[in-house]
């Protein structure tokens, strides 16, 4: 077999597009990897200015005492907001996240069987909204616009005309504000944004079957789109994560105040990766972080559009489905019923962005823009496992396992690249290998020998010289004697 | 001897900048331009003057105007297709043949080239955040465009450009909103906005003749960017104001003559 063959599958790893993948998904490493993430998705109507935010609470403490507060540019109706279920979040960032696929190369002397793995999926519904008339009370030049209760939470719309007074009226209703908040509020207020806050409703979270929030979702339509973080960053020590689903119909969002650039992907990574995937994309993310604080990385970025059948390759999990989309806000698709279930037609695309932010290197909110760029884009690392071969004495043996030697070397010079570990820890993975190699150099020596066959398995070439010479001597030397001798005949003749 | 002349040639300098710049981000913002991508630029743009060259009996020197450019459309224009990338090149240097008034083109070229692609191709973006904002870009951009602009003295439009749109920011941003100054800062270490104030709107050829009118007409871009960018949220607004203001150009020349600005006698002074 030549070589070419060998590295088929190597080869095709590295120069796939998204049309012509022959991998498979293996393993993912999704948003709750990270510590104090919180993960929002946003769907944005560029016709209509129509944008849909929904916002995931991953709050793990006593839930009578959560409350949130999110500045919005306008007041918001009673079917602007809506609890939905949150497996949409779980569907959705499976669908997106990086992702670990898996090759397999063929036995050099003859062909293997491949393997794979596959997966399951879930469905989403949701649930709805109940409502209150709205009051007007003032407090301390606080007005509270609108009053519903909606799921498990009571919902307040408040306008302020000064930023004391609302810190006060928070204050005062059991709203935790952190003391570096006032910095933020004055510019909100001031740019006429309006308050969304939320409380949990015991009572109403008790009828309720699980025991976790819904996710909150509020839809308003204005030119703004842009996620307010400021808010959050008032109190927070350190450095938050956030996951954004981004579903628009042109093309990929990037954020246009701070630098949006794609993460590492389509690296062969070692084979003990796999146990450790989780683990290995957090040290991934933290070293691109960490050289670059002030921007926002894209982790995918899919072509959704209803006429493109590869909705993902390989997929982690179902792409979404036409119901999904819709309960995640996305307005503009066509959807049709068919014999196979429902599907959808028209432009959309879906980007998710992965940011971790702090006070000092996000001094502003997130302004997002809609390009037209519908690349897509994927983070995904390539494990290559080499063919188990039981009878090595075909000639390709060597040759292929020079070649897996090699690409080990260049597994590790990935890892050590994208990651903070370190090579010197995984050396094991590189003198596997290396022992094999050295074991067939040794045979293919001794099958050299088995060209005199005279000789027996297990020597080296210097004893054979030695040998050799030694034989050739001892040759010598019983012609001498033997000429010798007939000479001596003669002379007593 | 030849060569020390062409050195005085601030478009020389300009070349020099904009290829570091374009260097600098594809090493180091980890920009995803394909090879490709730029030889087909440069090829479009090389051979879109070459015929201009033959049929107007320009000199080679042109070509410098050209490459030039190239690297505004490289650094600034982003496409899924590469046949965008031919449509933006030959949009970029044809208009400075075909749309002139008065001995003088309107638009500038690589303005034109992009605002005209990304209205007619439905591919093409601009990516304002594509630089990030870091205060060294404040002062490499500043210095560079220092040693070009000011011997051809268009220095001022870059300035007074951001200048009046620092004023307005503060004003709104930091006095009226009360935002704190970081926000200010983040936006004015912005790359793409330093770029535009001091590589294209400080070209020589499409802004009014006169120093005064020259001012005026960079603080009504400045003014209209401000509008857009704050109150419309279009992060892109100074390239789409200077598209739509420049044929307001030979109004305002009307007003105030001043004799066209030559790069060949600007080298020969």
């Amino acid at each position: 077999m030549k070589k070419t063959n060998l590295l088929f599958g190597a080869l095709t790893a590295f120069t796939i597009s998204a049309n012509a993948f022959c991998g498979f998904y293996v393993a993912k490493a999704g948003g709750k990897l990270f510590n104090k993430s919180s993960q929002v998705i946003l769907a944005r109507n560029s016709e209509t200015n129509r944008n849909t935010i929904t916002m995931a609470n991953d709050y793990q403490g006593d839930f009578s005492e959560f409350a949130m507060v999110v500045p919005v540019p306008v007041i918001l109706k009673k079917d602007e907001i809506k609890v939905i279920q949150k497996d949409l979040f779980e569907r959705f960032d499976s669908y997106s996240a990086p992702r670990l696929t898996e090759y397999f190369d063929r036995n050099p002397c003859y062909t293997d069987v491949q393997k794979y793995k596959a997966l399951a999926m879930s469905d989403s519904n949701f649930e709805m909204v109940e409502e209150e008339a709205s009051i007007n009370i003032k407090y301390e030049g606080v007005k509270i616009e609108a009053k519903y209760e909606i799921g498990e939470y009571d919902i307040l719309i408040l306008s302020a005309t000064e930023s004391n007074g609302l810190k006060n009226w928070l204050t005062d209703n059991d709203y935790k504000i952190p003391s570096g908040a006032d910095e933020v509020l004055t510019p909100y207020i001031k740019d006429n944004m309006k308050f969304f806050v939320a409380k949990v409703n015991t009572e109403r979270l008790n009828q309720r079957r699980g025991n976790y929030l819904s996710p909150i979702q509020i839809s308003f339509t204005h030119k703004k789109f842009m996620l307010p973080i400021r808010l959050g960053m008032a109190n927070a020590n350190g450095t938050q994560d956030l996951i954004v689903y981004a579903l628009t119909q042109n093309g990929r969002v990037e954020t246009s105040n701070y630098r949006t650039q794609e993460m590492p992907s389509n690296q062969k990574i070692p084979l003990f990766v796999e146990g450790v995937f989780g683990d290995f994309y957090k040290s991934v993310f933290s070293k691109k972080w960490t050289n670059n604080k002030s921007s926002v990385f894209v982790e995918y970025a899919w072509n959704l559009d209803g006429k493109n059948f590869a909705k993902c390759d390989p997929c982690n999990t179902t792409p979404p489905a036409s119901q999904e989309l819709l309960n995640a806000g996305v307005d503009w698709l066509n959807m049709n019923q068919n014999n196979w279930g429902s599907s959808y037609q028209g432009n959309l695309h879906f980007t998710r962005l992965h940011v971790r932010y702090d006070r000092e290197h996000f001094p502003q909110d997130l302004a997002f823009t809609e390009t037209k760029n519908k690349q897509n884009f994927q983070c995904r690392y390539v494990l290559t496992h080499p063919a188990s071969i039981s009878d090595e004495l075909c000639d390709h043996v060597l040759p292929y396992y020079k070649k897996v030697q090699k690409r080990r070397g260049d597994e590790m010079n990935n890892l050590t690249d994208i990651t903070w570990w370190e090579a010197n820890r995984y050396q094991a993975y590189l003198k596997k290998y290396k022992t094999k190699i050295a074991s067939l150099e040794v045979q293919e020596k001794d099958d050299e020998n088995n060209l005199l066959p005279v000789f027996p398995k297990g020597y080296t070439p210097n004893q054979l010289l030695i040998i050799s010479a030694g034989i050739l001597l001892i040759l010598c030397s019983i012609l001498r004697v033997a000429f010798s001798k007939k000479k001596q005949i003669y002379s007593l003749k | 001897m030849y060569l020390k002349h062409s050195l005085r040639d601030p478009r020389f300098f300009q070349i020099v900048f904009l290829g570091s710049f374009l260097i600098f981000g594809l090493s180091f913002l980890n920009w995803q331009i394909p090879i490709q991508v730029i030889t087909v630029v440069f090829l479009t743009i090389a051979i879109t003057q070459a015929l201009a060259i033959l049929k107007y009996k320009l000199t080679y020197q042109s070509i410098l105007s050209a490459i030039i450019s190239g690297l505004g459309l490289v650094l600034l224009l982003r496409a899924n297709e590469t046949s965008t990338y031919v449509i933006a090149g030959i949009l970029s240097i044809a208009p400075k043949f075909l749309i002139r008034y008065n001995g003088k083109h309107i638009f500038n070229p690589v303005n034109f080239g992009i605002i005209i692609t990304i209205l007619i191709t439905d591919d093409a973006w601009i990516s304002p955040g594509q630089w990030g904002s870091a205060s060294t870009y404040l002062l490499g951009i500043g210095i560079f465009s220092w040693l070009v602009l000011t011997k051809v003295k268009q220095l001022i439009n870059g300035l007074v450009f951001l200048g009046t749109l620092f004023i307005l920011e503060t004003c709104y941003l930091n006095f009226y909103l009360e935002w704190p100054i970081d926000f200010i800062f983040h936006k004015f270490t912005s790359g793409s906005l330093l770029l535009f104030s001091f590589f294209m709107i400080t070209d020589p050829r499409t802004t009014p003749k006169h120093i005064t009118t020259r001012a005026i007409w960079a603080s009504i871009v400045a003014v209209i960017s401000f509008y857009l960018m704050e109150f419309h949220y279009l992060s892109s607004a100074p390239f789409w104001v200077l598209f739509f203001i420049s044929p307001l150009t030979p109004f305002l020349d009307s007003i105030h003559k001043s004799k066209n600005f030559n790069w060949k006698q600007m080298i020969n002074n």
